[in-house]
């Protein structure tokens, strides 16, 4: 019995009773056995056929791996040199591939493999999202994490190392998503700096006429809801001057300087704005009252009334200032901006360096101005200026000694324009040059016919002065006329000298190799410096008029005559006191030894038929003998 | 320490314990079907009878689909082993699941209840269907660190996995988990686990499983896989698929495989529920047992637990061994199922009294001085005796 299986001497154990073997059950148990073997193999067989099946499966899908491996690896390069970051996530949000650049975007640290990790938590190892605090921290994770995942989407970052970083999803086909960053911090800041050159001023750093309509614009919506809001335009006076006179570099500090004391002197709410060349203007939000404006206007001119210092030089200017309102009932950003213009023109016309709110009536003076420049532009062509003379007379002999020329406009209206209208308003719109060698032409022409040593002084402006052209129209009139040289003065003003010394020394010399004698005019108005005497070959140094106006007035004014005369004389300059009126200003100016005498006292400005007669008269009289004073207030 | 099989006696409807009873017993292990261990069974109140009797004597033991009653298998009614021990002290322990808010924290309660600095060991019966036994045994791990031996299983109810119950004293209860402490240093115990399953077929990679449900293998569902290996006897899920019990280990320690028995389907979802943790990312291989490979299996876990440096020499005293095997190997051996514990029999000899169950999972540590791990599909035996 001990070689039979285990199994049937169980079988026969538990069928035994004693001597008797019950049959039926042990054949019962045998066939179950029988039953259990068979379900056994049949399940090794099954078994091992889908075992070898699965196995076949693995083996063909490693081979395909291999294949795919060396391609993976391909493109896994490939995508390590992108610079954009590349991460792919599952449908479960976990992370399946990511390039270098991603891991080196977030610096994520060595020892942290995100892969098989979701998103937030790669987030929150990354060492470039903190930096800046727990709540930013948070907030740029947050950002990240809500972006969908179920349609494209894109953001941008700016992380705390100073990166702008741009994320976009987009889904990817049977679930899953495809993360792509760019880092576009370069591209970023130049948009920036387009924008911020597209709204601010290169020069001042300050907005620009764009960004100031702009917030005209949304000051005009407060203004409508009952807000009071200040529009002041302002335009600086005499800047011309100093760009022209003493170059695009002063004229650039200037402005510059000028910038910085409006704003020293404007509230953080208001809003300045160069609008161009020396135009600011000035947004005041929030108004209290429109005074405020006003007194805000006068500080500002005040301000930039007081001299500055740029490159050496004291330059002196000043301001005019227009101002409109916008209020409720009244906003329209267009024409407060207008309004304030025309004020400003109406500052600009009434001696400079003042403020006027916007009036209705401005309109009609900015028409007349207008209509005035257009009869100016036509006042050539139709011949309506003349040239009038004043005489100039020797303040110790009496005798003549030449006349100054001065150009006078009738108008075809009949009116006659004065010069201190005429003469700026031709500069301002470039008829100076045209106008200034018609009188050269004329007065050279004029004075052909004199007798001899009669002078002839004729005003040049500092536009014509730095024209370049200034030498060789004298030298054609000159050639022109017949004119002698020495009997031609040409008055320039104190600003012709101020700027760049080494070229106004230049066409001053050329003009005197002429010889042609050089006047400074109106001295002691301006700059006065005693250098410009010694540097530039002056003959004549006129003296201003509102010095000799206040002659007997005032002790300061025989104080400077003096003295003016008294360095005339050391220097061998001849002095000449211009708008002489009265006997009592001509006693103290012979007694101070000033040697030529103008104004009405000795002789008006007068017509050319009128210079003849004075002439044929003098020297009549001269031929009889020595002129007495008495003789020379004849001419008056 | 002596030990003593008690039998039992019909009295008209009722029943009685027999045995010598020439001393008081200390500890009895009771391992019957479920009917036995249902309220109104007359084994209960028999073992009610034996308290009174014995109020100081610990009563123990659970449901099972089969018991194992000397070399046989018993299916019918219940098994009854007596102990007492010279110088050994007990003590016992209980908690209920509900109590708990997950089964490591009941595990770490119960270790608890029975810590004393000369705890040697401690045997534990649990609930078969409503624990999560790793979670059970990580708790106790991390109060005793693998210094105290702890062995045991979970309980069962044959291939229905409806109910299964614990016995303490002659409360016979559900979601329950008994535990009894042996105290001194002459109490000897060792263990011993093996299955004799062989791994066949590819390599699986675990890509979902959360707690003890399995979702996906390879991204497939877990079911669909089971159905393909079981064909027709896919029929008869969830018992049919104890037939092929799923290996699983960590991949970063290759090494270190355990084996996870199926608990239960659902056909909807496409998964399977474990008697175990099934992380995911783990790999997993199928495997199978032929008769002859699990009888030898078993035979290996005697081997390991005699040979275990704990295992108290039995020339001179008597050794009881509590052998808890998978139901899963019963299923696969059929009428063969006495051959394994017959092997085991032989093995340890003559001198050692063997008692135990068909079970839901398997207690016991990896190999001497281990922590004690969750094992599904194996024969674990504890061995006890005293020295003198």
């Amino acid at each position: 019995m001990t070689d039979r299986h285990p199994l049937l001497l169980k079988q026969l154990e538990r069928v035994t009773a004693g001597d008797t073997v019950d049959l039926p059950r042990l054949l019962s148990l045998i066939s179950d056995a029988y039953f259990d073997h068979e379900r056994e193999l049949k399940r090794a067989d099954r078994a091992h056929r889908i075992m070898s099946d699965e196995l076949e499966e693995a083996n063909r899908s490693l081979r395909e791996a291999m294949c795919e491996d060396v391609q993976n690896k391909r493109f896994s390069q490939s995508l390590d040199h992108m610079p954009q970051g590349l991460a792919l996530y599952d449908r479960s949000g976990l992370l399946i591939y990511a390039n270098k650049q991603f891991i080196a975007h977030y610096c994520l640290p060595s020892d942290f493999n995100p892969l098989a990790k979701p998103l937030d938590e790669i987030l929150r190892r990354s060492k470039a999202l903190s930096g800046a605090g727990e709540q930013e921290h948070v907030r740029l994770i947050q950002e990240c994490l809500s972006l969908p995942i179920v349609r494209s989407s894109v953001i941008e970052q700016r992380w705390p190392d100073g990166r702008t970083i741009a994320i976009s999803r987009d889904p990817i086909e049977g679930g899953g998503y495809l993360d792509t960053q760019t880092d576009v911090s370069e591209s970023h800041r130049a948009r920036q700096q387009i924008a911020h050159l597209a709204n601010y001023d290169v020069l001042t750093n300050i907005p620009n006429r764009r960004l100031f309509q702009q917030r005209l614009e949304e000051s005009a919506e407060a203004a409508s809801a009952g807000e009071l809001v200040g529009i002041l335009c302002i335009d600086l006076d005499r800047f011309k001057a100093v760009n022209d006179t003493l170059g695009h570099a002063v004229g650039d500090d200037l402005l510059l300087a000028v910038t910085r004391r409006l704003r020293n002197r404007l509230r953080k709410t208001d809003m300045i704005a160069r609008l161009g060349g020396d135009e600011f203007a000035v947004i005041l939000r929030d108004l209290q009252s429109k005074d405020q404006a006003s007194k805000l206007a006068s500080r500002l001119i005040t301000s930039l009334s007081s001299p500055f210092s740029i490159k050496g030089y004291r330059i002196s200017i000043g301001a005019s200032i227009g101002i409109d309102f916008l209020e409720e009932g009244r906003s329209s950003a267009e024409a407060a901006l207008r309004n304030a213009d025309l004020a400003l023109y109406e500052s600009k016309n009434n001696g400079r360096n003042s403020h006027h709110l916007f009036q209705p009536n401005m309109h009609d003076r900015l028409t007349e101005k207008h209509r005035l420049e257009q009869e100016l532009r036509e006042a050539l062509v139709k011949d309506e200026f003349t040239v009038h003379y004043q005489p100039q007379f020797d303040a110790k002999t009496g005798r003549l000694k030449g006349f100054e020329a001065l150009v006078r406009w009738h108008s075809r209206t009949g009116k006659l324009i004065p010069p201190d209208v005429f003469i700026p308003l031709s500069e301002e719109i470039g008829l100076i040059n045209e106008l200034g060698e018609w009188v050269m032409r004329r007065a050279c022409q004029d004075a052909a016919q004199w007798p001899e040593p009669v002078t002839i002084a004729v005003n040049v402006s500092p536009v014509q002065f730095h024209g370049g052209r200034l030498t060789q129209i004298v030298r054609d009139i000159l050639k022109e006329t017949g004119l002698d040289p020495c009997r031609l003065e040409i008055e320039v003003t104190e600003s012709v000298t101020i700027a760049d010394i080494s070229s106004t020394r230049h066409v001053l010399d050329e003009l005197r190799e002429l010889g042609i004698s050089i006047s400074l005019d109106d001295f002691g108005t301006g700059y006065s410096s005693l250098s410009q005497l010694r540097n530039f070959p002056f003959s004549k140094i006129k003296i201003d008029r509102g010095f000799i106006n206040d002659l007997g007035k005032t002790d300061d004014s025989l104080a400077i005559i003096r003295a003016v005369a008294s360095l005339c004389g050391a220097l061998g300059l001849v002095s000449v006191a211009e708008g002489v009126e009265t006997d009592e200003q001509l006693q103290i100016l012979k007694d101070e030894h000033c040697d030529i005498i103008q104004g009405y006292l000795t002789g008006r400005p007068m017509n050319l038929e009128a210079t003849l007669a004075l002439l044929a008269d003098h020297f009549s009289e001269q031929n009889e003998g020595p002129r007495a004073k008495g003789q020379a207030q004849h001419a008056r | 320490m002596w030990v003593e099989r008690l039998t039992w006696a019909d009295e008209g409807h009722s029943k009685h314990l027999t045995g010598t009873f020439s001393r008081s017993p200390q500890l009895v292990f009771c391992f019957g079907t479920l009917a036995s261990l249902t309220s109104g069974s007359p084994y209960l109140s028999a073992i009610a009878d034996l308290k009174n009797k014995y109020p100081d004597c610990l009563i123990m033991g659970c449901s099972t689909g089969a018991f194992i009653d000397k070399t046989e298998l018993g299916d019918e009614g219940m098994s009854a082993i007596m102990v007492g021990f010279e110088k050994t002290r007990l003590r016992a322990a209980s908690r209920q699941i509900d109590s708990f808010p997950d089964n490591r924290e009941l595990g770490l309660a119960l270790a608890n209840d029975l810590a004393e600095p000369d705890l040697a060991a401690i045997f534990v019966l649990a609930d078969g269907l409503n624990l999560q036994g790793s979670a059970l045994l990580r708790g106790i791990n991390e109060v005793f660190s693998g210094k105290v031996v702890v062995t045991g299983g979970m309980a069962g109810d044959g291939v229905d996995f409806a109910q299964t119950r614990v016995l303490l004293g002659d409360d016979s209860v559900e979601r329950t988990v008994v535990a009894i402490g042996f105290y001194g240093h002459s109490i000897r115990v060792s263990s011993g686990s093996a299955g004799g399953w062989a791994a066949f077929g590819p390599e699986r990679i675990v890509t979902r499983g959360e707690d003890n449900t399995l979702f996906t293998l390879d991204g497939v569902p877990a079911l669909d896989v089971y159905e393909r290996y079981l064909g027709e006897e896919a029929a008869m899920l969830p018992a049919s698929a104890l037939l092929y019990p799923l290996m699983i280990w960590d991949p970063a320690k290759p090494d270190k495989t355990v084996i996870r028995t199926v608990l239960g389907i659902n056909r909807e979802a496409r998964t399977m529920t474990f008697a175990g943790d099934m992380p995911t990312g783990w790999r997993a291989r199928l495997m199978q047992g032929r008769a002859q490979s699990l009888i030898d299996g078993a035979a290996d876990a005697a081997y390991a637990a005699i040979a275990n440096p704990a295992s108290a020499d039995t020339a001179h005293a008597s050794r009881l061994c509590l052998m808890v095997s998978c139901i899963g190997r019963q299923l696969a051996l059929g009428q063969r199922t006495s051959e394994e514990i017959a092997s085991v029999a032989n093995v340890l000899g003559e001198g050692t009294v063997l008692a135990g169950f068909y079970s839901n999972g398997e207690f016991s540590p990896p190999k001497s001085g281990d922590e004690c791990h969750l094992h599904n599909q194996t024969v674990t035996l504890t061995l006890l005796s005293e020295t003198a």
